[in-house]
């Protein structure tokens, strides 16, 4: 009987706390006879009790606890000692490396990582006549059993040549290997660290007695959503295929549209809790490796116990981190993230997040999207002013009006101050309290309308826009021209087809609402300066943010708020400074401008007649 | 700490900026009386003229925003107050005791001034406009023999505020016959301008509406005359400003309508004497003539009798200008840019100016012919 047990509920209506925990002395003088290890241990827990007895204030929950861990500690610990046995020089073995005696490879994984119920541990024997001990684990649910039953447990079980296992167990592993499992991809390990990580992502282990070295076996398999169209990035005309979660996928979405194999992926793991797969993918020979490498460096820099979210490396992989402006473009389409390779940037994948981060990122880059490259020259020029106009339109629209209507109203005509005065009287607040009111019935129904169910967020947006717009303007509490202007205000921010861009303009806007008021139409072109200089003053990666304009780089215009015809976009984009800056070569000659249809028609017809 | 520095300046410096602003008195315009027009006038006070500041009501103005008309009721569009005092500052502060809200001059379109304003009041009232911040200097200034009250109290159909009527006219130049606009800072500039007298549209109130068709010529702040309807053509032809003056030829039994066209003019000092030439070069539209056709030679006949018609009429107004020692088409401004060591020579230039030997050439081109062919 443990001396210790004690369960909470059986605690004394009179116990106190304060006064510490009472322990009988159940041990007795003369401890039973164990072994010389469990006697020290006994040792240990007995002096521990006698040094709890004076203490005072301890909870008897926590000493629970206490021994617990100690217990599980101390099983660990025979696990290792086991494996620390000496080899034949007479050395032990190091820690972190596997043995090759699949008993201390089951007790180690049994008290590490096998107490979890989703980690499986299987010792099987290989072959029927002369029997080899080895052991299968795996994580449950994020492998295949097909793979794990069929492929690799069913054969090893039926081996027939195990006497050459047996001749030579160190080799095993490379027979196993080459011989009998059917698993597409199996690498070889020997150090704990490795292989315990390699098993957390869905590997199945192979341990084979007397073999130093496992068989990691790549049965990974786990649901994973189905590739859907892309809902914060849509295009009318584009490929409609976004990432998921899976970063075996995002790779997969990226390596169809770039067969070459120039297109390089590498690997890191982030987070010290998550080991979360991050790939870095780049073309070789057109991206900058200074950039892949700066990329690379900036990620070893993160320290963080769980990656969940692609936007977690933001921080890192932003030179201005504090900005308010994004610097790194991140994206759902895999249609754009593959030309964002293709231009010459670095993608960043994240597994466990669909969105795929792009670096360097300039301002224009979050006013282009897949439209503009599956229409003509002229519609996606004239979206992009659209957007254009849309920013200011969002971004100005409210300060003018507070600008005009307050500080310097002699700037506009009559007829309209007129207008704006009429639809004012009776209006109790001054128009930046009237912005305010609207700008936060338009926050709120925007954030309900994103956090409740598609169906309901779009009935309530719509009846919330109509009801509270109307009933405000009825109410007096804001002018019906106001409605307008906010309504405006409100689709312009938006119209970056990014959707972390607008959050800047809807926070800067407050910004130019207060200079606006406090002096009018300078205070908006003061602010305007501030903003301006502010993201002149941006770069990333040694990008400056407002590339191809600030500095001017007459080649990028071309492929900025007006996109020219593709014929002319034949240089990659000068401020990537990538290594092979051609991505198209020109043609002036097309080859039979105009065939002779008429003529080859005729010459048919009068062979058949 | 230096950081703290950094952040302690920026702060001090736009709270300064914020504090110094002077915009924290800044009311809604609706918080405000807009004034439309003002008048000067005597007043029957010696030592003091009046003025005339006219709004829009609540009421007009809500009806403006809404896109009714009030004009069916009994309610007013507008309210005068009127302040008089020896000068602009003292009218406005008894015109701004009379209101309950701001008196906002920003947004004024309309200057009246009676042309029996005596000059000493004409001239402390624009010394006043020109120095008020609020005031954008763009407002456009006439003159009317008419009370003031009347006049600004005459509602017509086509406008429902005086001020906006004469803005919407003025603004559209060629929608005149001559475009007589002239704004508050033209008037200020030829004030300050030697060599150029001004001159203001005059308006007459009609029943619907109002009659703008001539011009009073000011020697300086001093009324002199009005001209008739005819001159006012002629002066509008001289100064380059006619878009729609049309002639009949009574030897042709035509019209010519829509004469428009370019007015340059030189000037010269010959043996001490001022020369100044107008040369005006018109084109017409040809209508009314009898005839389905007309010839080239009939053509030529008629460019020729208009520009001699309207040689003469021009040089009828100069003789009248100079007559009686005006000069509002800047013949003496003209010499001081072409010969400014002569114009300097004269010390003063309304002396000289009836002695100034003027020319006219004129050529009317008719380049249209009229809808009949």
């Amino acid at each position: 009987m443990w001396p210790f047990h004690r369960k909470k509920s059986t605690l004394r209506p009179d116990y106190d706390a304060h006064r510490g925990p009472e322990i009988p002395d159940q041990l007795g003088d003369t401890p039973p006879p164990v072994r010389d290890d469990a006697a020290k241990l006994m040792d240990n827990l007995r002096t521990a009790q006698n040094l709890l007895e004076d203490v005072s204030g301890v909870d008897i929950a926590l000493v629970e606890d206490l021994i617990t861990e100690t217990k599980t500690f101390s099983k660990r610990l025979e696990a290792f000692v086991d494996e620390l046995q000496p080899q034949a020089n007479g050395l032990p073995i190091p820690l972190d490396v596997v043995s090759g005696s699949v008993e201390a490879a089951y007790d180690r994984l049994k008290n590490t990582v096998g107490q979890s119920p989703d980690i499986i541990i299987r010792r099987f024997l290989i072959g029927r006549h002369h029997p080899i001990p080895a052991l299968l684990t795996f994580e449950d649910g994020l492998t295949d059993n097909q793979m794990i039953d069929q492929d690799t447990l069913y054969l090893l079980q039926r081996y027939q040549s195990t006497d050459d296992l047996a001749k030579d167990p160190k080799v095993a592993h490379q027979i196993i290997h080459d011989s009998v499992t059917s698993i597409g991809h199996a690498t070889v390990e020997k150090q704990w660290s490795k292989i315990l990580v390699d098993l957390m992502g869905g590997n199945t282990l192979l341990f084979i007695d007397g073999c130093p070295e496992v068989l990691v076996l790549d049965t990974v398999k786990y649901p994973a959503r189905a590739i859907s169209a892309p809902t914060t990035e849509r295009a009318v005309k584009g490929p409609q295929e976004a990432f998921n979660e899976v970063i075996l996928t995002q790779m997969n979405l990226i390596r169809r549209r770039m067969k070459g194999p120039a297109l390089h992926f590498d690997t890191v793991n982030v987070g010290e809790l998550s080991q979360t797969a991050v790939v870095i993918a780049h073309v070789e020979g057109v991206t900058n490796p200074e950039l892949v490498m700066a990329v690379k460096r900036r990620l070893a820099t993160v320290q963080i116990a769980n990656l969940e979210y692609s936007h977690t490396l933001n921080r890192a992989l932003s030179t201005h981190p504090n900005s308010l402006f994004p610097q790194v473009r991140s994206s759902e389409r895999a249609d754009l993230i593959s030309r964002d390779i293709a231009q010459g940037k670095v993608a960043i994948l994240v597994d466990n997040t669909p969105y795929a981060l792009a670096v360097p990122a300039t301002f224009m880059d979050f006013y282009q999207t897949t439209d503009d490259y599956t229409s003509g020259f002229w519609e996606a020029g004239l979206e992009r002013m659209v957007r254009l106009i849309g920013l200011f339109v969002g971004l100005l629209l409210p300060p003018l009006y507070v600008a005009f209507s307050s500080v310097d109203p002699e700037l506009l005509p009559t007829k309209l101050v007129i207008t704006i005065a009429g639809s004012r009287v009776g209006i109790p607040f001054p128009p930046i309290f009237e912005v305010l009111i609207m700008w936060i019935i338009i926050e709120i129904l925007r954030e309900a309308s994103i956090r409740l169910p598609k169906g309901l967020s779009t009935t309530l947006g719509t009846v919330g826009a109509i009801v509270v717009g109307t009933a405000v303007v009825k109410a007096a509490i804001v002018s019906d021209i106001m409605i307008v202007i906010i309504t405006l205000t409100a689709l312009g921010l938006f119209t970056s087809p990014v959707y972390e861009m607008a959050t800047p303009w809807r926070i800067l806007f407050w910004f130019v609402v207060a200079a606006s008021y406090a002096f009018g139409i300078y205070g908006i072109i003061l602010a305007m300066l501030v903003i301006l200089a502010h993201l002149a003053s941006l770069e990333n990666f040694g990008v400056p943010y407002l590339s191809p304009f600030g500095p001017i780089r007459l080649r990028d215009l071309k492929d900025s708020w007006l996109r020219f015809p593709g014929a002319s976009l034949n240089k990659r984009p000068a401020y990537l400074r990538t290594v092979h800056p051609t991505q198209r070569v020109p043609h002036s000659d097309l080859p039979m401008p105009n065939p002779q249809l008429y003529q080859t028609q005729q010459e048919r017809f009068d062979d058949e007649s | 700490m230096m950081k703290v520095d950094v952040v302690g300046r920026v702060f001090v410096a736009l709270g300064l900026l914020v504090v110094l602003t002077g915009c924290w008195d800044n009311r809604p315009i609706n918080s405000r009386d807009m004034v439309l027009a003002m008048g000067l006038a005597p007043d029957h006070h010696p030592g003091a003229f009046s003025t005339v500041f006219q709004a829009p009501t609540p009421s007009a103005v809500s009806a403006g925003s809404s896109g009714s008309s009030s004009g069916g009721s009994s309610k007013k569009d507008t309210f005068d107050v009127v302040g008089s005092g020896p000068d602009l500052s003292e009218t406005f502060n008894e015109a701004q005791a009379q209101v309950s809200k701001d008196l906002y001059l920003g947004q004024m379109q309309l200057i009246v001034l009676s042309t029996r304003l005596q000059p000493m009041y004409f001239k402390r009232a624009f010394d006043g406009l020109g120095r008020i911040a609020t005031l954008a200097k763009t407002p456009f200034v006439i003159a009317s023999p008419t009370p003031l009250i009347k006049l600004l109290h005459h509602t017509s159909p086509q406008d429902r505020f005086p001020s906006l009527y004469f803005s919407t006219l003025f603004s559209c130049h060629t929608c005149q016959t001559d475009a007589f606009g002239v704004r508050l800072w033209q008037v200020l500039v030829r004030l300050a301008t030697p060599g150029v007298d001004i001159f203001l549209p005059v308006a007459t109130p009609l029943k619907d509406g109002y009659l703008v068709d001539s011009v009073a010529l000011y020697r300086h702040f001093q009324y002199v005359t009005t001209l008739t309807p005819r001159q006012s053509m002629a002066f509008g032809i001289l100064d380059a400003i006619s878009h729609k003056g049309s002639i009949f030829l009574p030897h042709y039994n035509a019209s010519l309508r829509a004469i428009a066209g370019s007015s340059a003019l030189t000037t010269h000092l010959r043996h001490g004497q001022v020369d100044a030439t107008f040369t005006i070069k018109l084109t017409s539209t040809l209508e009314g003539i009898g005839s389905v056709t007309e010839t080239a030679a009939q053509i030529a006949g008629m460019s020729d009798r208009a520009s001699a018609t309207i040689a003469a009429s021009c040089l009828n107004l100069l003789q009248v200008t100079q007559k009686d020692d005006v000069d509002p088409l800047g013949v003496g401004r003209t010499l001081s840019w072409q010969n400014p060591r002569a114009f300097d020579h004269f010390r003063h230039w309304h002396q000289e100016y009836p002695h100034v030997h003027m020319r006219v050439h004129v050529s009317v081109t008719i380049n249209k012919m009229g809808d009949v062919k």
